[in-house]
């Protein structure tokens, strides 16, 4: 839709054109709901036709913050050129919001001077190498959440020990809800998806613990969370009604705002393309020469 | 804890007064006063530090030997670190408390 | 009696002619003697549309592009003559460079550690003139005058060639007499003597090296006019508790009784930023020589994304230089690693850190 304004010189009416514009109107985060449950009984080997589709969300880091004031052609692409540096020593997976991910540091503190710890990423955040995720698990009845830059040096490697998605794009509520829900074994197996799958949608839907809450929850319009209206008193009703904002999916200036134009991202693919698909074939290489082990727990 | 007042810091012994991760403080607990090292907090913690959903003490003497003789909770590795700057030939030995702990995270 | 009371309206008239402006000048207050260098002239022009033919259009543009390629065939004055005899010394000045600010993004270091580091373009900079002491007469601002101020030569730095047709004749001229195209920036560096360069020499960022520290001078992002809180950092008032309508005021600017005055200096609302300042003692932790770009440490840097600073060598005198920079610069040439980084820097190219056990 964001796209409408950028490009007003289509014509909608004739139909070769129009298809183009759906092409492009994927691309803003805008309607990718829609396009990405049509494109699900293609597979996912027939989504990599179109890398700038497929790659937003594989490497969402490689798209630079959306803000004029700080864009700059050169510096985007310096940064461009480190990550891939960075990327040609560590194999840095494929992985979403919901994800379970086992990630193994260098740690002077420690005692073996390597740190494991496996938990289910609740946020990614970040352009560039600024990039960074956080993993939570309940260890010891406690829950922990330990943040990582993507791009560290002192990152040995990252596993994906589940590879799914969840319907929210912050897990955040994990810290409210019941602690099985993001309790995960230190040495838990992964879990191999066949080739060509789609990433699956975990529908799962969590119960919260009673209030008191670290944030309001009902605001949020969650998908996520099962049992949040038993939890409300009507003075909380009234008010989420009060604070609701419906007018905002249709500020175009605002999306406008928050994306990347067409142009810019085919660019960046573009660059990138031939290197992250070099990547990606040498990974895949390594996967079918690897013995299958399980990797150990590291217990302090 | 599960009985009786939930225990409470009172005083952070450090010139900020805001208590972070390694920081000895003052905890009100069962009606008396204890020392204690914190060991997990709640706040917004550095990139590989981790952040409990709980703010964590480990009461200690004034020489540093903890009074109980268990954790229950994960420990920071980066506290074996801080811990070890904090220790003086002379002065408490906070590592006792490191010996102790089940599990590092 | 007419005659008298007509001089009078007169003088009282002739006092209230918009021409004669009073200057406020007392004790405390002179205004500056402005006067300009030499070599600072307008530089920004009128744009009018010249009613010319196409073909008018087509020749002048030849003519741009041919003393572009002109301009660009030339070969820096270094190449032919032999490396200066004089030597670098703890006192001497160098010339600096004129860079851009491009952004910011995080280094880390061999111990695992992360620096934010801003990213820094020197673009396109050749030496215009220089001025040696004799000549050099500066604007007087000060009653103090530094006696050895007069043993520092001035060379003036261009960056960014431009358009000649976009800039004003005057301005042009400073280029002309010495046979350069004109440059958006241009900028007075103090040198000594032994450092002067010839017109024309290209600067790079090889001018620096790793690890030394230089001084950024340039113009903090403009905030607009602003409150004490965010100018000045103050906490303001109370939100509740009966405060009404001074959230964000400053409160108390003064006693009274003999300092019953607002004193010079106090701390109030007013213009926020677009003044030049600058940041010394800033480490160098990487340099790239295909495009010029030095990545400095800190993001303390005034300016935002796309401002321009000046970059030269800190007087800091713990941060000196102490070991010879390249003297007078670095020549030009094509045979240099892509990439120079500081010891304590972790290229993205190397393998991933690890810690042995002790």
């Amino acid at each position: 839709m964001a796209l409408v304004i950028r490009k007003p010189t289509f014509d909608i009416l004739s139909a070769a054109k129009w298809m183009i514009r759906k092409d492009c109107r994927a691309l803003s985060s805008l309607v990718e709901k829609t396009e990405e449950t049509e494109k699900r009984p293609v597979g996912r080997r027939a989504r990599f036709q179109n890398p700038a589709l497929e790659y937003r969300h594989i490497f969402p880091e490689f798209l630079p913050d959306p803000n004029p004031k700080w864009r700059n052609s050169l510096r985007e692409k310096m940064e461009r050129a480190d990550m891939l540096k960075r990327r040609s020593q560590i194999d840095i997976p494929e992985f979403y919001v919901g994800s379970v991910l086992a990630v193994t540091i260098s740690d002077p503190h420690a005692q073996g001077k390597t740190n494991r710890f496996v938990g289910i990423c609740i946020e990614r955040k970040g352009c560039g190498l600024r990039a960074e995720f956080t993993l939570r698990n309940v260890v010891d009845h406690q829950g922990v959440e330990i943040r990582y830059d993507l791009y560290d040096p002192t990152i040995q490697s990252i596993q994906v020990l589940r590879l799914e998605k969840r319907l929210d794009d912050k897990l955040f509520y994990l810290r409210d809800a019941l602690p099985e829900y993001s309790t995960f074994p230190f040495d838990m197996d992964p879990e191999i998806l066949p080739e060509g799958t789609p990433v699956p949608v975990n529908t799962v839907q969590v119960k919260l613990k009673p209030r008191p809450w670290l944030e309001r929850w009902e605001r949020q319009e969650l998908k996520g969370v099962a049992n949040i209206e038993e939890h409300l008193k009507e003075k909380d009703r009234i008010r989420r009604e009060l604070r609701k904002t419906p007018w905002e999916k249709y500020d175009l200036m605002k999306e406008y705002r928050k994306t990347i134009p067409v142009e810019d991202q085919t660019e960046i693919w573009g660059e990138v393309h031939n290197q992250l698909n070099q990547l990606r074939l040498s990974r895949k290489k390594m996967f079918k020469k690897r013995p299958i082990s399980t990797p150990k727990p590291q217990l302090g | 804890m599960a009985e009786g007042k939930p225990p409470k810091v009172i005083c952070v012994y450090n010139k900020k007064r805001i208590g972070y991760i390694g920081d000895r403080v003052l905890v009100a607990i069962k009606g008396q006063k204890k020392k204690g090292i914190l060991v997990g907090l709640k706040q917004i913690q550095n990139v590989k530090v981790p952040k409990f959903d709980s703010n964590n003490v480990v009461l200690i003497d004034d020489n540093g030997t903890p009074l109980g003789t268990r954790i229950h909770v994960p420990i920071p590795t980066i506290l074996r670190t801080i811990l070890k700057e904090r220790t003086h030939a002379k002065g408490a030995d906070y590592t006792k408390l490191l010996s102790i702990a089940t599990k590092f995270v | 009696m007419a005659t008298f009371n007509m001089k009078i309206l007169c003088t009282t008239l002739s006092k209230l002619s918009v021409n004669r402006v009073t200057i406020r000048r007392n004790a405390y207050y002179k205004p500056p003697k402005y006067r300009p260098p030499h070599w600072f002239m307008p530089k920004e022009r009128v744009m009018s549309e010249d009613m010319l033919t196409q073909e008018n259009r087509d020749f002048i543009e030849e003519i741009k592009q041919d003393k572009l390629n002109s301009q660009l065939a030339l070969e820096s004055p270094l190449a032919h003559v032999d490396q200066h005899t004089v030597q670098w010394t703890p006192f001497t000045r160098r010339v600096g460079l004129i860079a851009r600010k491009i952004g910011n993004y995080p280094l880390w270091s061999k111990d695992g550690k992360k620096f934010q580091t801003t990213l820094l373009q020197v673009v396109d900079n050749h030496v215009i003139k220089y001025i040696p002491p004799e000549e050099f007469n500066p604007m007087r601002t000060k009653k103090i005058c530094w006696k050895e101020k007069r043993t520092l030569g001035c060379l003036l730095v261009g960056s960014e060639t431009v358009d000649p047709s976009t800039v004003t004749k005057d301005y042009c001229g400073i280029f002309n007499s010495v046979g350069m195209l004109p440059k958006r920036h241009l900028f007075r560096f103090m040198v000594s003597p032994n450092s002067a360069l010839p017109t024309g020499t290209p600067l790079f960022a090889t001018h620096f090296r790793v690890g030394d520290y230089v001084d950024v001078r340039a113009k903090t992002i403009d905030r607009g006019f602003q409150g004490v809180m965010k100018r000045w950092g103050f906490s303001g008032m109370p939100a509740s508790h009966g405060v009404t309508k001074t959230h964000r005021r400053p409160g108390n600017i003064g006693a009274g009784g003999e300092k019953a005055r607002v004193w010079p200096g106090t701390k109030m609302p007013g213009h926020m930023g677009n003044r030049w300042r600058i940041l010394r003692g800033v480490k160098i932790l990487r340099i790239n020589t295909k495009h010029n770009i030095l990545w400095m440490l800190g993001v303390g840097i005034p300016g935002e994304t796309g401002a321009v600073c000046y970059l030269y060598d800190t007087v800091l005198p713990l941060k000196k230089l102490k070991i010879a920079p390249p003297f007078p610069t670095h020549p030009a040439s094509n045979d240099l690693p892509l990439e120079y980084y500081d010891e304590s820097i972790h290229p993205f190219e190397e393998q991933t850190i690890m810690f042995d056990e002790v």
